[in-house]
């Protein structure tokens, strides 16, 4: 099936997101920001607060592109 | 009476896992039905061996000493896990389809396909296995601590080893991977939902919940909460800030490239459900390897069960908790090793009959099933042999394996997506590739200091991508390129037809 205009919209937002959250995983000046004991967020220290926050978030990237494959017919 | 307890449990667990293999034998002697279960397994199937292998027993011991001795950097885990996930949904759909297509069943044949290189193939066969030999050698480890836990020490360590190799050498023998997979699915459930019941109820018991226990980990040493992690566990000095990036782009690139996980691929029946898996996965590696990780670094807040190695600081503290929590957690233990264990001892032999002897002579299906069990029974009591000799950390042996298994990722990757990659460029790469990291593994195997904590085999990984796409330019692509991309497009329906 020939991918729409609409669908490959879908593909860049999942696409650049986990790139941004992988950005401030790996590269230094970028990770520098998250990699702090200060503040506490919800209980957690706060780089264990980010953990959760990127690791929910690319989860949820992963299973929104097999969902919009899926109702696409593209699987 | 604890005794009596711990054993229990087991019995219950290994009855199980037995009965469910016994229900489920090889449906006909064939390589096919043996090496890939005839292509025949469903999402929950493969959800379930991709959580049971990815999750080994060794996560108990090695990435738990990790934790207790450098805090939580050992929740590299969860990235990579999450990226090598994108990694797989990616490959899966063109993998699956040259698989079906052309009966592939390991990476070397793929790249025998891909590249009409039998040279190649049994390179590919051959350096995954040597690679990958060592990971035994940690479950065989986390088996024999479990073992040795669960009859508070009236079965000692080796003995502990050998009966669970015997095990897992027997079922597959039996039934091949159509036996791992099922074995997987049984340990999989187990691993998962005990495991996080485990370790949820474990920190509330200990520390009052998650956030009193990192308030006891920063007031003993704040380090432990940020990366690198406490300098101390690193002897004294933590690597460079490029050593965390660098263990997670390892493991993401390297994570399907391994023998047990590539073959995966090809049990499933579709690739709509190796996709589908893709549900579920992400977020147990976020959820229940947390769990796993921050509770690792909580235990680091209490010296008195890490007197001695450190390896066994988390077995240690809920074994405190009696001998309920010691059965479950060496099921959990147990569960994490057979189910890695069967899938590479597996695999091994898959590839060794398929991409080291089949290239190089004729033989039967029936013949190549036969060899592939013998190889099992040696290759698993190899791998027990060597277990009880004297071997670096857990996590030293991981990291060094990764950095060599990581070289083949670029001839899979960009072969898979780039028509002019060709069998010079993948041979060339690849050669480079491994033979670089083989210089890092014998000079600085675990990281590079001048390279601010980079791992070796990341650089060689980097080399390795240029040599691949400056030689794509130097030779033609072979032939039947034009044919194997025509199968990666194809529909999976469209594939039955042609079958």
């Amino acid at each position: 099936m020939k991918k729409t205009g609409k669908s490959k919209v879908v593909y860049w937002i999942i696409g650049i997101v986990v790139i941004v959250v992988f950005a401030f995983l790996l590269i230094p000046p970028l990770f520098n920001l998250i990699n702090r004991v200060e503040p506490w967020v919800i209980g957690l220290p706060f780089f264990a607060f980010m953990e959760l926050v990127c690791g929910l978030i690319i989860s949820a990237m992963l299973v929104l592109l097999y969902g919009v494959q899926q109702r696409r017919g593209e699987l | 009476m604890n005794y009596v307890i711990t054993l229990g449990m087991i019995g219950i667990y290994i009855a199980g896992l037995c009965y469910m293999i016994y229900r489920n034998p090889l449906p006909k002697q064939d390589f096919e039905e043996y090496a890939v279960g005839g292509r025949s397994f469903g999402w929950a199937f493969i959800t379930m061996t991709i959580v049971g292998t990815w999750y080994p027993g060794s996560l108990y011991i090695g990435w738990a000493q990790m934790g207790v001795d450098m805090g939580i950097v050992n929740t590299y885990l969860i990235f990579y896990t999450l990226g090598s996930l994108f990694v797989l949904y990616l490959i899966a759909g063109p993998l699956w389809k040259v698989g079906k297509r052309y009966g592939v069943k390991t990476m070397g044949q793929y790249f025998q396909i891909r590249y009409n290189s039998k040279g190649l193939r049994t390179l590919g066969g051959f350096a995954a296995l040597l690679i990958e030999f060592p990971w035994i050698v940690t479950e065989m480890l986390a088996a024999g601590y479990a073992m040795q836990a669960i009859t508070y020490g009236k079965i000692p360590f080796n003995l502990g080893m050998t009966i669970i190799a015997v095990i897992f050498i027997a079922y597959i023998v039996f039934a091949g991977m159509r036996a791992v997979i099922i074995a997987d699915f049984y340990q999989g459930w187990m691993y998962l939902l005990t495991g996080l019941v485990m370790f949820v109820v474990a920190a509330y018991v200990f520390f009052g919940g998650f956030g009193s226990m990192f308030m006891e980990v920063r007031n003993l040493n704040a380090e432990f909460l940020k990366i690198p992690g406490a300098a101390a566990g690193w002897g004294g000095e933590a690597p460079g800030i490029l050593f965390w990036p660098s263990l997670i782009l390892m493991g993401i690139a390297g994570a399907y490239m391994w023998p047990s996980l590539f073959a995966r691929i090809f049990a499933a029946s579709s690739t709509k459900e190796i996709k589908a898996s893709s549900r579920i996965t992400p977020f147990v590696a976020v959820i229940f390897a947390a769990a796993v990780m921050w509770f690792a670094v909580g235990i680091s807040a209490r010296p008195e069960f890490n007197e001695g190695d450190s390896a066994y600081a988390m077995v240690n503290a809920l074994s405190s908790l009696g001998p309920v929590a010691v059965a479950v957690i060496s099921v959990l233990i147990l569960s994490g090793s057979l189910s890695m264990m069967d899938s590479m001892v597996s695999s091994w032999a898959i590839v060794f009959v398929n991409d080291i002897i089949s290239p190089y002579t004729k033989i039967s299906s029936k013949r190549q099933t036969n060899i592939s069990r013998i190889c099992v029974i040696v290759l698993g009591f190899g791998g027990l042999i060597v277990s009880m000799q004297e071997l670096p950390t857990i996590f030293q042996m991981v990291s060094r394996m990764y950095q060599g298994i990581v070289q083949f990722f670029p001839a899979v990757v960009l072969g898979l997506f780039w028509k002019r990659g060709n069998k010079l460029s993948a041979w060339a790469a690849t050669i480079v590739g491994l033979v670089v990291t083989g210089i890092f593994a014998f000079t600085q195997p675990d990281f590079v200091p001048a390279l601010n904590g980079m791992q070796g085999g990341l650089l060689a990984l980097a080399i390795n991508f240029v040599v691949y796409i400056v030689f794509a330019f130097v030779a033609k692509p072979e032939k039947n390129t034009e044919e194997v991309f025509a199968v990666q497009r194809m529909k999976d329906e469209e594939l039955e037809a042609v079958k």
